[in-house]
């Protein structure tokens, strides 16, 4: 029987992962932040094998006594722990720091357990492109990216989709420099993933940004640039709102379907 | 579609999956099959 630790394994897309490997026969653990919040990882014990084979861990991953005990015997580690997040009082602090700082730490310790044999980080293309949702600037508009293209970052982008980038390539350069590690390293890198919540939850951002969308609002300054810029989106048949990202678009400071003059004054992400 | 419309726009392939299909055996289902099942 081998083990697997998702980390982030109770969230949108890592309780999918965690019922996936549970269905497989594995013996899965996902750790919490705080035990008493049942309502936020109870969903996974309804789960199809859940009573026997999943464990559900008490741990800051910050905590790195607690995160190697938690890897120890895991032969197999999902990353799939770090939130969407777009409105911070601190764009280092808060966004920056942490996920180039864990995935560090995270790395260091996983090459102290012998029994890991792959780690797959759940990244996002923002790590491939830090402009996303917008193209990369100067390329053709009909250009198909892939993973030949080299990930493109700039320091006026999103913190976000910086800090997806610069924890993207802590990784590459930790397997460029640990050539002889004991583990595979494979990272995907998700565009928009949104659908039905297993946890039924509505505090994630695959939710919140549903929400948005049904509710035809553009609340912050990330939505509204995908208004403003007239992004083209893959998800143009949203819930009573089927012109949603090919129609007419909302400026910034404006709700979907008003008509207001588009300012430009400050970078789209900062916080209002 | 969700809403039981076709797309205003053609769709085309901005980020690639070819390398998860091949490397990583993965296969993907058409978006509309899943928004399909989702608005059921």
């Amino acid at each position: 029987m081998q083990t697997v630790g998702i980390i982030g394994g109770a969230g949108f897309i890592g309780s999918y992962v965690t019922r996936k490997f549970l269905s497989e026969g594995y013996d899965v653990r996902v750790p919490v932040r705080d035990l008493t919040k049942k309502e936020r990882y109870d969903h996974l014990d309804q789960l199809e094998n859940a009573v026997y084979h999943l464990d559900i861990v008490e741990m800051d991953v910050q905590d790195e006594t607690a995160l190697r005990d938690f890897l120890s015997g895991c032969d197999i580690v999902v990353h799939s722990g770090t939130p969407f997040q777009l409105a911070v009082e601190d764009p280092q602090r808060d966004l920056l720091d942490p996920p180039i700082r864990g995935t560090e730490n995270f790395l260091k310790l996983a090459g102290e357990i012998p029994s890991l044999k792959k780690v797959v980080f759940v990244g996002s293309v923002a790590s491939l492109n830090t402009a996303y949702p917008l193209p990369v600037p100067n390329r053709p508009a009909d250009h198909v990216y892939t993973e030949a293209d080299e990930p493109h970052h700039d320091a006026d982008d999103h913190p976000y989709a910086q800090a997806k980038y610069y924890a993207d390539q802590v990784v590459r350069q930790f397997v460029k420099t640990h050539p002889d590690l004991g583990f595979e390293v494979v990272s995907v890198y998700p565009t928009f993933v949104t659908g039905q919540s297993l946890s039924g939850r509505d505090d994630s951002s695959s939710m919140e940004m549903q929400y948005l969308f049904k509710n035809r609002l553009a609340p912050n300054p990330f939505v509204e640039m995908m208004f403003a810029k007239n992004v083209e989106f893959a998800m143009v048949s949203v819930v009573m709102w089927p012109r949603a990202f090919s129609g007419p678009r909302p400026p910034p400071g404006c709700t979907a379907g008003t008509t207001c003059s588009p300012t430009e004054a400050t970078p789209y992400w900062t916080s209002r | 579609m969700l809403n039981g419309q076709k797309p205003v726009g053609a769709a085309r392939t901005v980020y690639s999956n070819a390398a998860a299909t091949l490397n990583l055996g993965m296969q993907f289902q058409p978006v509309h099959v899943l928004l399909s099942e989702y608005a059921g």
